[in-house]
């Protein structure tokens, strides 16, 4: 601690700037000795201190809509000052969102571009990529993000607001929930044209999308090219707090409408008696503790029914589904029940998210995202093995280098979920076997434990990674 | 005369503006100066509209009451 009270910054080690900290001048994000840290360059000072003294800060972090971060003694450093906010451990992006998880990351966005106005402020920057989900909720993790409104005659990201959040939300409602997926070929946020021309023709029926995204994308693209530098009176705050409420009443209605998916109704599907499914929740919790996890990763999870069932035994819980309706329930029932260590997040196994941007390393790949200490894969196996043609070896060797424990179900050829993916296909898949899984994974992993799943033909293993083994002994 | 058809496509082809330097900042001016003005406007209208509302129901409470006093 310094003589001020504040902690100093750590010199220890060389500071490493953040790759993707290049687009805001107000300051950079930098890593040091493992922690985070934000900068903050003199040409934001007046902005800053504003901010932190209005009280505007204080109130958004109370209110959880902004990280929370402790200004650090940067009496040495080339900043004005210097910001250590709350360390995540685990980044997600806005196309691994479902649209309930997008939807609230816009309507903290405008609440905070509201409350900015009414300190004076507004905010600068509406990007997606600001927002993360922090215990259970959307948090702008931005700390340099708001600016004086006296700046500004108007809005100055209405714009990309509609990019990254109104037109992705307004596909995913009107077209298809999948949508949300344009956000990852369209990282600056879904061009307003695309999204206009998209859309089905009754959506200019509404006046909200009307206004915002179809008068939006014309005007965009009829002034785009004109090269004339716009001047006009400003905006008062008033004006400026309307047009965001505006927006505000428009997101707030928008809802999907239901749209069946491959995953919709899994659960009622299954063939799991009630016994044999909580004998499977018993065995599941079991194993999770006994390979101490503290961070989980749920593959496959549909809903997050079983990352919900072991929710007291870890720290964090990212629940991983390729279905964008499964991540979407997964979302809402956490938010009803107030549970704040499960990550819901759309992702594809198969097919994992790459890491994206300039050089490809703004926006990083999942899988270099952290590893966990526990995967769980239950009911997964049959669904890479023979809807994907993958080897064991492969799925053992992949789940390997990501985790330090594993627990997965085995799945064999007799179940009826398995004859359901062999239905209408040749069935090439002699090496189905449990003895081969077992075979493959022991190459990968030392097998501790198998239980069988009683009333079922299923069984549960719990498995460490040689890797990680490995990992540990030369650390 | 294939050459001037394709001196005119050429021309043409130049005369689009590069996708690289389009502006999307001006068509959201713009249409935030259109935005502030209509719902300024809306404001308006939705406030006198209220002001008409409630002096007809005080009018027709009023009638009312009338009524009720000739009982």
């Amino acid at each position: 601690m310094t003589a001020a009270g504040r902690p100093a910054l750590s010199v220890s080690m060389a500071p490493e700037r953040e790759f993707s900290s290049f687009r805001d001048p107000a300051g950079e994000l930098f890593w040091q000795a493992g922690a985070i840290y934000r900068g903050i360059n003199r040409c934001y000072e007046r902005q800053f201190r504003t901010a932190l003294q209005s009280g505007l800060l204080e109130g958004c972090v109370a209110d959880r809509l902004l990280l929370p971060f402790e200004v650090v003694d940067a009496a040495h450093s080339r900043y004005v000052a210097l910001l250590k906010p709350r360390q995540l451990s685990f980044i997600s992006y806005p196309y691994e969102w479902s649209f309930d998880q997008l939807k609230d990351a816009a309507i903290v966005t405008l609440e905070l571009h509201l409350r900015a106005l009414r300190h004076g402020m507004l905010l600068k920057d509406a990007s997606a990529f600001n927002i993360q989900m922090v215990d259970g909720r959307p948090c702008l993790i931005d700390h340099l993000s708001f600016d004086l409104a006296s700046e500004h005659s108007v809005w100055p990201a209405y714009g990309q607001f509609c990019r990254h959040f109104l037109a992705p939300l307004a596909l995913m409602a009107y077209v298809d929930l999948g949508l949300g997926r344009l956000l990852q070929t369209h990282i600056d946020g879904v061009p307003l044209d695309l999204a206009a021309r998209l859309l089905p023709r009754r959506t200019r029926l509404r006046p909200g999308l009307l206004m915002h995204l179809h008068l939006h994308a014309r005007l965009v693209h009829k002034h785009g090219s004109s090269g004339r530098k716009v001047a006009a009176r400003p905006l008062s705050p008033e004006s400026m707090a309307a047009i965001a409420s505006s927006l505000l009443a428009l997101i707030e209605k928008l809802s999907p409408r239901r749209q069946a998916t491959e995953w919709s109704s899994y659960y009622s599907d299954t063939n799991y008696s009630a016994a044999a499914f909580s004998a499977k929740e018993r065995t599941v919790r079991e194993l999770v503790q006994a390979s101490a996890a503290r961070t989980v990763w749920d593959i496959g999870a549909n809903d997050g029914h079983f990352s919900r069932v072991i929710r007291d035994l870890a720290d964090e819980i990212v629940s991983i589904d390729v279905d964008p309706r499964a991540v979407n329930s997964n979302y809402l029932q956490c938010r009803r029940n107030d549970i704040r260590n499960i990550v819901p997040l759309l992702a594809d196994i198969n097919n994992p998210t790459p890491a994206l941007g300039f050089a490809n390393r703004e926006r990083r790949a999942l899988c270099e995202r952290g590893r966990p200490d526990l995967i769980l894969a239950l009911a997964l196996v049959h669904h890479l093995a023979i809807s994907n043609n993958l080897p064991f070896a492969y799925i053992a060797e992949f789940l390997a280098a990501q985790c330090r424990s594993l627990v997965i179900e085995f799945v064999p050829k007799s179940d009826s979920q398995v004859q359901r993916l062999l239905l209408n296909r040749r069935d090439i898949f002699d090496d189905y076997t449990e003895e081969h899984f077992r075979e493959a994974f022991s190459a990968a992993f030392a097998i501790l434990e198998r239980r069988a799943i009683p009333s079922s033909d299923r069984s549960l293993y719990l498995m460490r990674s040689k890797a990680s083994e490995q990992r540990s002994k030369n650390r | 005369m294939r050459w001037i058809i394709a001196v005119l496509a050429m021309l043409l082809a130049l005369s689009q503006p590069a996708y690289a330097y389009l502006d999307p900042g001006t068509g959201s001016f713009i249409l935030q100066m259109i935005l502030a003005g209509a719902l300024a406007a809306g404001a308006s209208v939705k406030l006198f509209w209220h002001r008409i509302k409630s002096a007809c129901l005080r009018l027709l409470s009023g009638s009312s009451q009338g009524v009720h006093d000739r009982k």
